[in-house]
């Protein structure tokens, strides 16, 4: 445990340093920008808009950098030959991957936690009440890149490409968003044996809009799915993908 | 080699979303789907996709707002930035002078498909319909396709009851119907414009006059600003005490 706590901390020290701060200060002047024009153009609606439109750029900035990390993390560090460095010293395989997530489920957390205060601001700046709905949607937002990011680890390794990891990873982020839509396809879409390979699909992505509060902010609680549920869902999720990736790991030749 | 860890993954996924499915059934898609408009498509298929279905439906009400707020003829030019060119101030109940928007209401309906609870939208597509473009049937129609989406609003029931009485020429009972709505957050400054004329049309020029001083204040759309401002003035000027 003191390994992984160590890889993590150093992993959260170089992602802190580079590119995740950066992004939340380009966050940071988009948002601001955007709000001066959404002042002019959404009159009465302003702050809807504002509320709605950072929320979702916190999520694909955070989503952004999450997936950057995630898909580099070990490969970056298996071309640069560090990871040699690391696994001669008494640290499994498994520590060295479970290190490497957290410290990027740290630098994620950090990244999201500052954009959102700096949009917080902007809110109650605009006269926006504090609603603890909006702290729900942002663990929402932060639980899917969580998910998306193990996802794509165990992606990464299994094709040993970026490329390949990031285009998947996105198509599955896109597909988990459409479960219900695509559910509602396997049910009332033609003879059965047609949808067969898309309800064999439909259980391996993940059910994104089960985190999806952001979208379910205005549904009544009840049409909401439990969040007892979804919060259980997503580090269970994620953990599948983490196990798959530690094999994967454990088999790889360098 | 790889092979196996990755099926008993994927096997442990598919017992944990069928579990979710059992625990949290998603609710029933409408039939009737998501129409897009040709002109935003892609940007709101693309949105949706990113489970951003409230951004898309912002999107929308934006593009709402700037095709009413655009003159239809060429030469018609707004006196206040932000305003509507056709506003007639001190008859906002008869006619804005010209306009047809013929689109308003299919637009409105659009952004409810996306974000149904975003009656918003509705409310202040009918009232420019029932109050400004005088076609009240289309804005009871948009109400009742809000209000499908959305039953149990009472607010909604209120509106329709309000644009059914000022079909009659029922002030009184529009000006009741509407008065509840004033305490609503997101109330369209539109519908408070309509209110403090129906006050002032009953002679009733001091809650004409508070209700057009909280528009000047707090409204977020320039152009009923300044309306409220003229009439302000227009309320507070000594010659209007004669009135």
């Amino acid at each position: 445990m003191r390994n992984v706590w160590i890889l993590a901390r150093n992993s959260w020290q170089e992602n802190v340093r580079g590119k995740f701060f950066a992004l939340t200060v380009v966050f940071a002047v988009l948002v601001l920008y955007i709000s001066v024009l959404l002042g002019a153009l959404a009159a009465d609606q302003e702050v809807r808009v504002l509320y709605d439109f950072g929320l979702s750029f916190i999520e694909l900035m955070g989503l952004a950098g999450a997936l950057y990390g995630a898909t580099t993390v070990i490969l970056r560090e298996m071309e640069a030959k560090t990871i040699y460095l690391i696994l001669t010293r008494p640290v499994s395989r498994g520590e060295f991957l479970f290190g490497r997530f957290l410290g990027l489920a740290m630098s994620a957390a950090a990244s999201m936690a500052t954009m959102a205060a700096f949009h917080l601001l902007l809110l109650f700046l605009k006269g926006w009440r504090w609603d603890s709905l909006y702290a729900l949607a942002l663990l929402g937002a932060y639980l899917k890149v969580l998910i998306t990011a193990a996802l794509a680890v165990a992606l990464a390794l299994f094709s040993s490409s970026v490329l390949t990891a990031l285009s998947i990873t996105l198509i599955l982020w896109t597909l988990g968003h459409f479960l219900p839509e695509l559910r509602y396809m396997i049910a009332w879409g033609p003879a059965q044996w047609q949808m067969a390979p898309l309800r064999a699909l439909s259980f391996v992505i993940p059910d994104l809009q089960l985190l999806n509060y952001r979208d379910q902010l205005a549904a009544a609680s009840a049409q909401r799915p439990p969040t007892w549920l979804a919060f259980s869902y997503a580090p269970l999720y994620a953990g599948i993908w983490l196990l798959i990736a530690r094999s994967l790991l454990r088999k790889k030749e360098f | 080699m790889a092979l196996r860890p990755l099926a008993l993954g994927l096997a442990a996924c598919c017992t944990l979303n069928l579990a979710a499915t059992r625990l949290a059934p998603a609710p029933k898609a409408a039939a009737a789907g998501v129409r897009l408009n040709a002109d935003s498509a892609v940007e709101d298929a693309a949105l949706l996709s990113l489970g951003m279905r409230r951004m898309a439906a912002d999107l929308g009400l934006v593009r709402l707002l700037i095709y009413y707020g655009t003159p239809e003829e060429a030469g018609v030019v707004s006196e206040e930035p932000g305003s509507h060119p056709y506003l007639d101030p001190m008859h906002p109940e008869l006619a804005w002078g010209g306009g047809h928007y013929p689109e308003l209401a299919s637009r409105a309906e659009r952004v409810l498909d996306i974000d149904p609870s975003f009656t918003y939208v509705a409310i202040y597509a009918a009232g420019a319909l029932a109050f400004n473009l005088n076609r009240p049937d289309q804005a009871l129609d948009v109400l009742r396709y809000a209000a499908a989406r959305n039953p149990g609003d009472v607010e909604l029931a209120q509106y329709m009851a309000a644009v059914g009485f000022s079909r009659t020429g029922d002030k009184r009972r529009v000006l009741r119907l509407l008065e509840p709505m004033l305490s609503r957050p997101d109330c369209p400054t539109m519908i408070k414009n309509m209110v403090a004329y129906l006050y002032l049309s009953r002679g009733d020029r001091a809650r004409a006059a508070a209700l057009y001083r909280e528009i000047a204040e707090s409204s977020r759309d320039p152009g009923y600003r300044g309306i409220a401002r003229m009439m302000l003035r227009r309320l507070e000027a000594p010659a209007a005490s004669g009135r």
